[in-house]
C-alpha cells in the first residue's frame, strides 16, 4: 500500500473519530452560549476536528502529491521489523496483568529478564546478572528510598 | 518585600543545603537525561512528579527545574559526539556540531556549547527575576477572555511552527483538546467520554500519557531498526574554545540569548523552536552562510545559546500568569498544584520563597551545568557508551514505574501502552505530537475561560475581539493563519523543512 493511501485512511479514520466524538457530546446538555454545558466544549472540537479532517482529506486528494514525503520508499509499517517491538509490548502488557498477582520483585524481575535476554541476544549470566542488578536497585530507590507503594511480595488476589 | 531583599532571600533558600542537594540531582540527572537519547525532559519529569509528593513545594521546583535545564546542557554532547541529538531541542546542534567533531574540533564544540548554555541560561534566569513580577501585575487585571485569548494564541503558535503539516499539527491540538474533555466536568459533575471505566473519571492521566507518546512510541520506533551509532574516536581535547572561536561565536551567542528568550516566553514557543529559529538567523546574518553545516562554530553557539535562553524565558508565563509555555512546564505546573499552589499572577506574592529560591538555585544551577559539562565530559562520553541493548529495558522499566506510581493502579500502565502505540502509529503518520501534548494540556483551562467568558458576555463571542488583550491576541492568531495560507510563504517554509529533511 503507498504512503500516500496510507495517509487518506488515516483521515478516514479522524473523520469518522470526529463523528463519533460529535454524538457522543450531543448525549451530553450543550446548554446554550449564555451558558454553555458540558456538551458545548467538546462539540464544538468535535466539529473543528472533523473539518479539518475533511480539508486535509480533499487537499491530499486533489493535489496528490499528498503531504507525505513521496520520495521515501518502504513500507511504512513492515510488518518484519515490528516483531521485536510487538514482542516488547506483549511483554509490558503481561507485566501489567500480574504486577498485582506476582508482586513487584517477581514481575519486575521476569520482565527485565525477558527484556535483556531479547532485545538484543545476550549470554544467559550476562542478563540473569543485570536482572538481578537492576531489579536490586530499583527496589531501593523506588520502594525502600522513595516510599513508592508496589505491591512488594507475591498476592493472590485472582484467585 | 523589596527587589534586593527578596533576590538575597532566594539565594538563602536555595543555598540551603537540602535545596543544594536537590539543585545538584535536577541539573545531573537533567544532563545526563540529555545525553541519553531516547528519554527527554518532559517524560523525566512526569516520571518523577510522584516522588515530588515527599517533598515541599520549594525543593520540588528546584529540582525539577534542575532537570528541565540540565537536559539543554546535555543535549548537544550527543549531538556533537554521536550525530544523534541528546533532545530535540538539540537536533540543530547536529548540523555543525558533529561536522566540527569529524575535524577533530569536538573539544571546542563542546566547550562553545557549554560557555553559549551557560550565558545564555544566566541572562534568561536575570529576565525572569525582572520581568515575571511586573507582569504578574499586569496579568491580575486579566480575565477569562484575555486568558482565552493568550491559551488559543499559545496553540496556534505550535501549530504554525510545527515542522511538518500545519493541516495535521490542527488535527493533532483538536485530538488533544478532546482527550482534555474526558472526565469529570468541573461545574456540572457529568462525566464525559468515560465509558464506565472509573479510572478514566478524573481524565486522561497526564504522566502515562506522555511515558507512551514519547518514551514507549521512541522505543518502539527504535528497536524497529537497528541503532547505529557512529562515535567519533578521536580524543575530546581543548575544551577551552579559543580567542578566534569566541570571536565568531559572540554575536551568535548575544542573538540566541535575546532570541530564545522572547521564544520561550510565548506559549507554544520553547527551547526546540527558539535552536531552529536562532540557526537559521545566525546563517542568515553570516557572511559565509553556505559554510553552514560543514563545521562552524557558530552553528553550534547560537541553537545551543537559544534553547538554553528558552528554558529561563519559558518559567515567565508559568509564574506571572499560571500558563505553561510548553509541556515541560504543564509538568511544574501540575507539581505546584500538586502541592497546593495556585499558579497564577498571585503566586510570587503569596509564595515569594519558591518564586525567588528557584530563581536563586537557577543562578547556582546553571554554575553547576556548566562545571558538569566541561570537566567531567569524560564521564557522559563513557554514558555514551553503554550499548543500548542494556539501556532500553533500563527506559521500558522507568516509563512503567513511572506510569503505575501515580495512581498505583495497573490502568495506567495499560494506558501508556495505549498511547505508546497511538504515539508510534502518529510519529509514523508524520502527525506531531508537540502540538496534541500541549493542547491536552491547556485544553481544560481554555475550556473554563471560553465558558467563563461567554457567561459574561451573555452568549456573544465578540467578548474576545472587543476586550483589548483578547483582540491583540485573536489579531495575532489571524495573522499567523493568514500567513500560513498565503502560497508564497508556503513554498518558502515547505523548502526549508524539505532542506532541514536532506540535510538529517
Amino acid at each position: 500500500m503507498k504512503k500516500s493511501d496510507t495517509q487518506k485512511i488515516a483521515l478516514l479514520l479522524w473523520i469518522l473519530f470526529s463523528i463519533f466524538f460529535c454524538l457522543k457530546s450531543l448525549k451530553l446538555e450543550i446548554g446554550r452560549p449564555s451558558h454553555p454545558g458540558p456538551g458545548f466544549m467538546p462539540l464544538l472540537v468535535g466539529i473543528f476536528m472533523g473539518t479539518t479532517s475533511l480539508i486535509t482529506l480533499l487537499t491530499s486528494i486533489w493535489t496528490e502529491k499528498g503531504i507525505n514525503n513521496e520520495r521515501k520508499d518502504g513500507k511504512l509499517f513492515p510488518l518484519v521489523h515490528l516483531r521485536k517491538p510487538i514482542f516488547v509490548y506483549v511483554a509490558i502488557a503481561t507485566y501489567g496483568l500480574t504486577l498485582n498477582f506476582f508482586g513487584y520483585l517477581i514481575s519486575t524481575s521476569l520482565l527485565m529478564f525477558f527484556l535483556f535476554k531479547y532485545i538484543e541476544p545476550q549470554k544467559l549470566l550476562t542478563a540473569l546478572i543485570a536482572t538481578i542488578l537492576t531489579v536490586y536497585l530499583s527496589y531501593l530507590i523506588f520502594v525502600i528510598w522513595l516510599g513508592c507503594q508496589f505491591p512488594t511480595f507475591p498476592t493472590f488476589q485472582g484467585l | 518585600m523589596d527587589f534586593l531583599s527578596a533576590f538575597l532571600s532566594g539565594f538563602h533558600i536555595a543555598l540551603d543545603p537540602m535545596n543544594l542537594f536537590y539543585c545538584f540531582s535536577g541539573a545531573i540527572l537533567g544532563t545526563l537525561i540529555g545525553v541519553l537519547p531516547g528519554l527527554g525532559p518532559a517524560p523525566t519529569i512526569a516520571l518523577l512528579l510522584p516522588i515530588t509528593f515527599r517533598l515541599g513545594p520549594v525543593q520540588s521546583t528546584i529540582m525539577l527545574a534542575g532537570i528541565y535545564y540540565g537536559a539543554m546542557y546535555g543535549g548537544s554532547t550527543t549531538s556533537i559526539l554521536v550525530n544523534i541529538p541528546g533532545e530535540a531541542a538539540s537536533v540543530v546542534t547536529c548540523l555543525d556540531g558533529y561536522e566540527m567533531a569529524k575535524k577533530g574540533r569536538a573539544g571546542p564544540a563542546l566547550g562553545i556549547s557549554a560557555f553559549g548554555s551557560f550565558i545564555g541560561g544566566t541572562l534568561s534566569v536575570l529576565g525572569l527575576m525582572l520581568l515575571a513580577k511586573p507582569l504578574a501585575g499586569v496579568a491580575l487585571k486579566f480575565g477569562p477572555p484575555e486568558y482565552f485569548g493568550i491559551l488559543c494564541l499559545g496553540l496556534t503558535l505550535v501549530i504554525y511552527l510545527a515542522q511538518k503539516s500545519i493541516l495535521k499539527s490542527l488535527i493533532m491540538a483538536s485530538f488533544g483538546l478532546a482527550l482534555g474533555v474526558v472526565g469529570m466536568d468541573i461545574v456540572t459533575g457529568d462525566v464525559r467520554f468515560g465509558f464506565g471505566i472509573a479510572e478514566l473519571n478524573d481524565g486522561v492521566g497526564l504522566v502515562p500519557t506522555l511515558m507512551g507518546l514519547f518514551g514507549i512510541s521512541e522505543v518502539i520506533l527504535n528497536l524497529e531498526k537497528e541503532m547505529r551509532i557512529d562515535f567519533i574516536k578521536s580524543k575530546i581535547n581543548n575544551l577551552l574554545p579559543t580567542l578566534r572561536d569566541w570571536a565568531d561565536s559572540k554575536m551568535a551567542i548575544a542573538r540566541g540569548t535575546i532570541i530564545g528568550f522572547l521564544l520561550g516566553i510565548l506559549p507554544g514557543g520553547g527551547s526546540i523552536v527558539a535552536s531552529f529559529v536562532s540557526y537559521a538567523l545566525e546563517k542568515k546574518f553570516s557572511r559565509h552562510p553556505e559554510k553552514f553545516g560543514t563545521g562552524v562554530i557558530e552553528g553550534v553557539a547560537a541553537p545551543e545559546t537559544a534553547n538554553n535562553a528558552a528554558s529561563g524565558g519559558a518559567f515567565i508565563p508559568l509564574f506571572a500568569l499560571g500558563i505553561p509555555a510548553n509541556v515541560t512546564m504543564a509538568l511544574l505546573l501540575t507539581c505546584l498544584m500538586i502541592h497546593g499552589l495556585q499558579p497564577g499572577p498571585t503566586l510570587i506574592n503569596l509564595h515569594p520563597d519558591v518564586f525567588w529560591g528557584t530563581v536563586g538555585s537557577m543562578y547556582i544551577g546553571n554554575i553547576m551545568c556548566l562545571i558538569f559539562n566541561l570537566p567531567m565530559i569524560g564521564v557522559w562520553v563513557q554514558v555514551l557508551r553503554v550499548p543500548y541493548k542494556l539501556l532500553f529495558p533500563l527506559i521500558i522499566l522507568f516509563c512503567t514505574i513511572g506510569a503505575y506510581s501515580v495512581n498505583n493502579s495497573t490502568f495506567d500502565i495499560f494506558l501508556m501502552l495505549f498511547f505508546g502505540v497511538l504515539g508510534y502509529i502518529f510519529r509514523k503518520l508524520e502527525f506531531e505530537l508537540p502540538p496534541l501534548v500541549l493542547a491536552f494540556i491547556l485544553g481544560p483551562m481554555l475550556e473554563t475561560a471560553l465558558r467563563q467568558s461567554l457567561i459574561l458576555s451573555k452568549g456573544s463571542f465578540m467578548i474576545f475581539f472587543t476586550r483589548p488583550i483578547a483582540g491583540v491576541a485573536m489579531g495575532f492568531i489571524f495573522v499567523s493563519l493568514v500567513l500560513s495560507a498565503i502560497p508564497g510563504l508556503k513554498t518558502l517554509r515547505k523548502k526549508v523543512i524539505e532542506e532541514k529533511e536532506e540535510e538529517f
